[in-house]
C-alpha cells in the first residue's frame, strides 16, 4: 500500500501509540490495562507502519538492525562502545546506506529477541519470590514512591516482559503473514 | 438477555461446524474461528450475566459493591481468546502452505497419509 | 521446600527454552543447553518423586493467593511418576536428535520446542486447576503443532492439518466442560471441586453431563475409538525424532487427565459413565490391533499400536478398583518407554535402509543383530510377555478385572495381546528375517546395502545410545518391579482417597 496520508499520518503517530501504550502498561498497576493490552496498543503502530512502507522498513527505522563497530578498528572497548552508540543515533542515516550497500555488517535484532527477553523478564520475575522461601511469583514491593511509576516492585517487571512478549510475537506473526 | 444469547451460541455452533465440515480450506479456517468464538460466548453465558456492575472495587470501599459481574469466567475467557489468537495465526500460516506446496484448496485431495501401502523409497 | 520443588521440573525447561530462543543462529548452543536442562528437569523429576514418595502430597501456590483462589500446583505419586518417565524419555529423545534429526530442522527451533513440549506435559500433570490443565494443555499442543509440521513436507504438512482441525475442536469441548463445571459449582479448583462434589447439599444432577464433555475432549487427546482417526494419518509424517517423542507421550497425558478428572471430579454417579467407558475401552484394544494388521509401514503400525495400548489405560479407570488403576499407572509408564524406544528402532532401521515401508526392508538381522535383539526386547515388553514390563501391567489390569467379574473384557484384554504378538511377529518377519527384497533387473551383487560413509557409521552409534538407554530400564522395569508395582498401587490409593488430596491442597500445613 502507498499512499501519502497514511505515510505521512503514520510518522506522526506511532510515538503516540507508543506513549500510550506505556501509559497503559504503567496504568496497569491498580487500574485496567496492563502488559498485555499495552504490548498490543504498541504494537499497532509498527503494523501500520509495514503497511505504509513495508514490513523491511519497520526494521530499518526502529533499532531493529543496529551497527557494531569491529573491535579491531578501535584501541578500546569504551572506544567501541561510543562509536557503537554513535553510529547508531546521529550517524545512523550515514551507516543505514553503508549497511544497505553492504560496506559493513549489521547485527540484526528480532522480533524473536524481543519474545526471548520479555519471556526472560516475566518468568525471571517469580523467583524472587522462590529466593525468599515463598511460593513462585509472589509479589514482592518496595516502600519507595516513585512519582509516576508508582510503587515498583516484581509485579511490573513481569507486565514489561509481558509486554516486550506481546510486541515481540504480533511483529513476528505480521512479518511471516506479510513474506509474500 | 439470555435467551437471546443461547440462540446465537446455538447458531454460532451450528454455522462453525457446518463451515468445518466443508472441503475448502478458507471455509474450515473461519469454521474454527466461529466455533472458537461460539465457545468463548458460551462461557461467557454460563458464568452467569450481570448487567452495568463491573468488579473493580473503589476508591473508598472495602468490597465491590453488589450486583457486580463475575471476574472469572472473564478472565478465562480473556485467556481463552489469546490462545484462540495463536492458534489461529498458526492455523491460517498452516494452511498458506499447504495451499502452496500442494497447490489445491480442496481437502478431499489430502488424502494420502491415510493410506495403507507407502510410496517406494527412492533409490540410493 | 516444596514450594522450590514443585516450580523446578516446569522451571527448568522454561528457562532452557528461552535461553534457546536467545540462541536462535546457534544450533550447537542450543544443543548444549537443552541437554543440560533436560539433565537437571531429570535430576529434579528424581528429587520430586522421591519427597513425594515420603511425605505425600506435596502443594504450592503461585503467587501466594490461598487455594480456591490462586492457582494451585499438586504433585502426588501418579503425577511425579510421569513427571519423571517424561522426563527420561525426552532426554533419550534429544540424544537421539543431536544426530538423528536433520540440520534445517534443529535450526529451525527444534530444540526449543522439545523444551517448551517437556514444560507442557509437566504442567499437566502437576496442575491443580481444571482451566490451568487446559492452559498446559494448549501449551503443549502449540508445540506439537509445529513440531509435526517442522520442514513442511508433503506428508507432514497434510498429517499437521488434520492434526491441528481435531485438536483445536476438542480443545473447543474441554473449554466448554470447565465452562459447565464453573456454571454448576463456581469453582475450578480441583481440590475444592472435589470437596463441592462430595458435599451431601451440592446439586450434583448435572455433573455427569459435564463430565461427558470431558470424555469426549480428552478422549479426543488421548485418541480412544470413534475418536482416533486423526492420530494415524498424522503421528507417522514428521521425522522420526518427532513421531517417537509425541506418539509415545502426548496420547498418555491425556489419559493422565482423564485419570485425574474422573477419579477426582465426576467420581459420583458413576454407575452409568463407567460402562461406557469399559465398551469404549475394549473397542478401542480391538479396533486399534485390527488396524494394525492392516497396515505394511513400520511407524503406522505402531502408531495403531498406540490407540491399541490407549484401551488397556482406559480399561484400568473403567473397572475403578485400586489394583486396575494401579495397573494403569504402571502400564502408562512401561507404554511411554516402550513405544518411544519402538519408534527409535524403527528410527535406526531408517537410517540404514532409507525407508520404513515393509516390503522394501529386510534383512536386518543380518546387517544389526543388536538392534533385533533390543526390537525383540520392547515387542515382547509391548506384548505383555513375561518376565517383560508389560507383562506386570496386562497382569494388574486382568486379576483387577477377574476381581470386579468383567470377564468379557479381560478376555478381549487377553485377546488383543495374542493380536499383539501377531502384529509384532509380523515386523520382526519382515524387517529382520526376511531377506532383502531385490530390485528388479539389479545385478545379484546389488542384494548388499551399499557401504556407509564413516559419518553416517557414527551418527548410527550415537543413535544406539538412547535405544540402548531405553531398552536397559524397560528390562530393569521387568525383572526388578516391585518397587514400581508398590509405587504405582501407593498412587492409586492416592487417587480413589481424595481426602488426602483435598486436605493438602485447601488446608496446607503452615
Amino acid at each position: 500500500m502507498n499512499t501519502l496520508i497514511l505515510g505521512t499520518a503514520i510518522r506522526l503517530l506511532v510515538p503516540v501509540f507508543q506513549l500510550f501504550s506505556l501509559y497503559i502498561l504503567f496504568r496497569g498497576h491498580n487500574h485496567p490495562g496492563g502488559g498485555f493490552i499495552g504490548g498490543l496498543i504498541g504494537s499497532i503502530g509498527y503494523i501500520f507502519y509495514a503497511m505504509a512502507f513495508g514490513p523491511k522498513s519497520v526494521v530499518d527505522m526502529f533499532f531493529m538492525r543496529l551497527y557494531v563497530e569491529d573491535r579491531a578498528d578501535t584501541r578500546s572497548r569504551s572506544q567501541q562502545l561510543l562509536q557503537t552508540i554513535k553510529k547508531n543515533t546521529w550517524q545512523r542515516k550515514k551507516t543505514l546506506e553503508q549497511l544497505k550497500k553492504g560496506e559493513k555488517k549489521g547485527i540484526h535484532l528480532e522480533p524473536m529477541l524481543l519474545i526471548a527477553t520479555g519471556l526472560l523478564l516475566a518468568a525471571g520475575s517469580g523467583l524472587a519470590g522462590l529466593l525468599l522461601q515463598q511460593p513462585y511469583m509472589t509479589a514482592l514491593w518496595t516502600d519507595v514512591y516513585l512519582p509516576i511509576l508508582g510503587k515498583p516492585g516484581t509485579p511490573i517487571l513481569f507486565d514489561l516482559g509481558v509486554y516486550l512478549m506481546v510486541m515481540g510475537v504480533v511483529l513476528k506473526i505480521t512479518f511471516i503473514m506479510s513474506e509474500e | 438477555m439470555e435467551i437471546v444469547l443461547c440462540f446465537v451460541i446455538g447458531i454460532l455452533f451450528s454455522v462453525g461446524l457446518y463451515f468445518i465440515l466443508h472441503r475448502h480450506f478458507f471455509k474450515l479456517i473461519l469454521g474454527l474461528m466461529i466455533l472458537g468464538l461460539a465457545t468463548n460466548l458460551f462461557i461467557f453465558v454460563i458464568g452467569r450475566l450481570t448487567r452495568g456492575g463491573s468488579p473493580i472495587i473503589g476508591e473508598e470501599q472495602e468490597v465491590a459493591l453488589e450486583p457486580f459481574a463475575d471476574p472469572v469466567p472473564q478472565a478465562l475467557l480473556l485467556t481463552a481468546i489469546v490462545i484462540g489468537f495463536g492458534i489461529q495465526a498458526f492455523a491460517i500460516v498452516l494452511i498458506k502452505r499447504v495451499y502452496q506446496t500442494f497447490g489445491t484448496t480442496d481437502l478431499d485431495d489430502l488424502d494420502s497419509t491415510d493410506q495403507i501401502h507407502s510410496p517406494k523409497p527412492p533409490a540410493p | 521446600m516444596s514450594h522450590l520443588l514443585l516450580v523446578l521440573p516446569l522451571l527448568i525447561p522454561l528457562f532452557g527454552a528461552i535461553l534457546c530462543l536467545f540462541f536462535w543462529y546457534r544450533p550447537g548452543a542450543q544443543k548444549i543447553l537443552s541437554l543440560l536442562s533436560q539433565l537437571g528437569l531429570v535430576s529434579a523429576a528424581v528429587w520430586l518423586l522421591l519427597q513425594v514418595n515420603s511425605e505425600e502430597i506435596l502443594t504450592t501456590q503461585i503467587g501466594n493467593w490461598p487455594a480456591p483462589f490462586g492457582i494451585t500446583l499438586v504433585a502426588d505419586l501418579f503425577g511425579s511418576l510421569m513427571v519423571l518417565s517424561s522426563s527420561l524419555v525426552g532426554l533419550a529423545l534429544l540424544v537421539y536428535s543431536l544426530r538423528g534429526l536433520d540440520a534445517p530442522r534443529q535450526r529451525f527451533g527444534y530444540y526449543p520446542l522439545l523444551l517448551m513440549l517437556q514444560l507442557g506435559i509437566g504442567g499437566a500433570c502437576l496442575t491443580g486447576d481444571l482451566f490451568n490443565l487446559f492452559v498446559w494443555f494448549e501449551v503443549l499442543l502449540i508445540c506439537c503443532f509445529v513440531l509435526i509440521s517442522l520442514g513442511g513436507t508433503r506428508a507432514q504438512l497434510e498429517g499437521s492439518i488434520k492434526y491441528v482441525t481435531i485438536n483445536i475442536l476438542a480443545s473447543s469441548f474441554l473449554l466448554m466442560g470447565i465452562g459447565v463445571v464453573y456454571g454448576i459449582l463456581g469453582t475450578l479448583n480441583m481440590a475444592e471441586l472435589a470437596q463441592l462434589v462430595r458435599a451431601p447439599d451440592t446439586n450434583t444432577s448435572l455433573i455427569p453431563m459435564a463430565g461427558m464433555f470431558f470424555l469426549v475432549a480428552l478422549g479426543i487427546k488421548a485418541a480412544v475409538f470413534p475418536l482416533f482417526f486423526w492420530l494415524p494419518a498424522s503421528y507417522h509424517t514428521p521425522p522420526i525424532a518427532i513421531s517417537a517423542f509425541i506418539g509415545g507421550l502426548l496420547t498418555k497425558v491425556g489419559v493422565y487427565a482423564l485419570v485425574r478428572v474422573f477419579t477426582l471430579i465426576f467420581a459420583i454417579d458413576l454407575d452409568r459413565t463407567l460402562p461406557l467407558i469399559m465398551l469404549i475401552s475394549g473397542l478401542t484394544m480391538l479396533i486399534g490391533v485390527l488396524g494394525a494388521a492392516a497396515q505394511t509401514d513400520f511407524r503406522k503400525i505402531l502408531s495403531f499400536h498406540i490407540i491399541s495400548q490407549i484401551g488397556y489405560m482406559i480399561m484400568g479407570l473403567s473397572l475403578f478398583t485400586p489394583l486396575a488403576l494401579a495397573g494403569t499407572i504402571f502400564f502408562i509408564i512401561h507404554n511411554i518407554l516402550v513405544k518411544t524406544n519402538l519408534f527409535l528402532i524403527s528410527g535406526v532401521v531408517a537410517q540404514r535402509h532409507k525407508s520404513f515401508a515393509l516390503p522394501f526392508l529386510g534383512g536386518a538381522y543380518l546387517l544389526q543383530p543388536v538392534l533385533a535383539l533390543l526390537f525383540v526386547l520392547s515387542a515382547f515388553s509391548l506384548a505383555g510377555i513375561p518376565p517383560f514390563s508389560g507383562f506386570w501391567g496386562k497382569f494388574m489390569l486382568a486379576k483387577g478385572g477377574f476381581e470386579a467379574g468383567q470377564w468379557l473384557l479381560v478376555g478381549t484384554s487377553l485377546g488383543v495381546s495374542l493380536l499383539t504378538v501377531f502384529s509384532m511377529t509380523k515386523i520382526w518377519n519382515e524387517v529382520f528375517w526376511k531377506n532383502k527384497p531385490q530390485e528388479e533387473g539389479a545385478p545379484s551383487q546389488a542384494r548388499e546395502l551399499p557401504e556407509e560413509s564413516p559419518a553416517e557409521r557414527r551418527t548410527r552409534r550415537l543413535m544406539y545410545v538412547p535405544v540402548l538407554f531405553l531398552s536397559g530400564l524397560i528390562v530393569c522395569m521387568g525383572l526388578y518391579a516391585d518397587p514400581l508395582i508398590s509405587l504405582s498401587q501407593r498412587a492409586a490409593e492416592q487417587l480413589l482417597n481424595s481426602d488426602v488430596y483435598i486436605n493438602a491442597v485447601m488446608y496446607p500445613p503452615k
